[in-house]
């Protein structure tokens, strides 16, 4: 019963998992979030206001209230339970006394005999940005290399968030072993797509060219 | 949601090819509704941020390229007419701080205007916020200007960039799904997945694990400038980035 209770909350940090790097969040109400999304591109009829420099300048005192945030991949999705995502996207990378709490909790809940997984993860992993140590060497960019490997930091297009998330939950990038999974490896500590289906470019702006 | 599986349908020859379409928009849709407060909510995708990045310029290291990833899954076929957000009513923000106190020092700040296939963005920052938080103004000074889909190269040696590209991200979202059919959507082809064993698909053999998001799009923002613009000597030039996307009140 506990094994399978195990594997349960494996799966559901796994559910969190994916479910954060299919980078999809708490979304907003249509009906308070202006025009429907998709516009039809009929305007063949030019009156809009767009054509022309006019209706170009923004109204400077118009009010703008934060829907969404992220820093880093996965800390919210993964460690925040979903009944306080919609929170979360309204906060600041300071408020951690609120949800690194949390995220400690999640990760202790099945790493729990090695404490360093969630004390590791939530140093790196709060205040919840992106961190860059652009005094180091370029060459050692990647997600949280700044902590790891004594690297730039940042977060590559290439850089496969899921494998490295997966393996720092439930794989062996904080301690020599895991009840779970090597890193990198099956069953849990990857997904086997190492790379985008598309090559990126070595010019701006590097992402690849959209299917049309 | 049904009209997105039919407009990505179209364009499309292979029946299979549509079916795994449908299906990835499928299952999108429904993971994100798994963090919708209410089930009766449309969803405004526009206000999705999928990811956000920062990185060496491949080409001259002393400059950073930050990417702020929205609205995926933008299908093919709906990518001509899709559009950022519309005047005074959505702002896009990438958030900088340099002093280490997790508080933001630098913006950017991304506004659109115009309709699908003629939008403008302008570009402000990277500059002081007015405030900080998450009530936000357009800030003043300097503006860059230009069309969507172009790269906009401005004197201060900042280059923008605003359109459809390809989703960067990549995940064999599929076979989560038979890791824990739970999850899986109510509806569409992926609704009929059902338990397999306890693990990801190997990398190679008769059922390799597959890049869910292959060939979907977003509506991404890139904007590459001198990292000098960002990095403060007082903290070793180390700073912290983040995005945000904000409505009109």
């Amino acid at each position: 019963m506990m094994e399978i209770n195990r594997i349960r909350i494996m799966l559901t940090a796994c559910a969190f998992a994916i479910t954060a790097t299919a980078c999809t969040d708490t979304k907003q109400p249509q009906d308070i979030a202006g025009p429907a999304f998709a516009q039809s591109g009929n305007d063949a009829k030019g009156k809009d206001a767009d054509d022309g420099d006019k209706g170009d300048e923004d109204d400077d005192n118009t009010v703008y209230e934060q829907v969404e945030f992220l820093g880093n991949p996965l800390v919210s999705e993964v460690t925040i339970v979903k009944a306080n995502h919609d929170r979360y996207n309204r906060t600041q990378p300071y408020n951690t006394a609120e949800f690194g709490a949390q995220s400690l909790a999640f990760i202790n809940a099945f790493r729990g005999t090695q404490p360093e997984v969630a004390s590791t993860l939530g140093a790196v992993l709060y205040p919840d940005m992106l961190i860059v140590e652009s005094g180091r060497n370029p060459a050692t960019a990647g997600w949280l290399s700044w902590a790891l490997a004594n690297g730039w930091g940042g977060r590559k297009l290439a850089d496969d968030v899921v494998d490295a998330g997966l393996s720092a939950i439930f794989g062996t990038v904080l301690t020599a072993t895991s009840p779970y999974c090597v890193s990198g490896q099956l069953p849990l500590c990857t997904d086997n797509v190492p790379a985008n289906d598309k090559a990126f470019s070595n010019v701006f702006p590097y992402l690849a060219s959209p299917t049309l | 949601m049904q009209k997105w599986i039919a407009t990505r349908a179209r364009p499309l020859a292979a029946v299979a090819l549509v079916v795994l379409a449908a299906a990835a928009i499928k299952a999108r849709t429904l993971t994100a509704s798994d963090h919708q407060d209410t089930p009766l909510v449309e969803m405004s995708p526009r206000f999705d941020v999928n990811d956000v990045y920062a990185f060496p310029s491949p080409t001259n290291p002393a400059r950073t390229v930050l990417v702020l990833g929205t609205a995926s899954p933008v299908t093919p076929a709906q990518t001509p007419s899709f559009t950022f957000g519309t005047k005074d009513q959505e702002l896009y923000q990438i958030k900088i701080d340099n002093t280490g106190d997790a508080r933001e020092d630098l913006v950017f700040q991304i506004t659109f205007t115009g309709k699908a296939g003629k939008q403008k963005v302008t570009l402000r920052g990277p500059v002081k916020p007015n405030a900080v938080g998450t009530m936000n103004t357009l800030v003043g000074g300097k503006k860059i200007k230009g069309n969507t889909n172009t790269i906009i190269t401005a004197e201060n040696g900042i280059k923008l960039f605003a359109g459809p590209r390809d989703d960067p991200f990549f995940i064999d979202l599929e076979q989560f799904f038979r890791i824990l059919p739970d999850r899986r959507p109510e509806a569409g082809p992926l609704s009929t997945i059902t338990q397999g064993p306890l693990t990801f698909r190997p990398a190679t053999g008769p059922n390799p694990a597959v890049d869910f998001l292959r060939g979907i799009n977003d509506m991404a923002i890139v904007i590459e400038l001198p990292t000098s613009m960002l990095a403060n000597a007082a903290t070793n030039g180390r700073f912290g980035v983040w995005g945000t996307t904000s409505r009109a009140r």
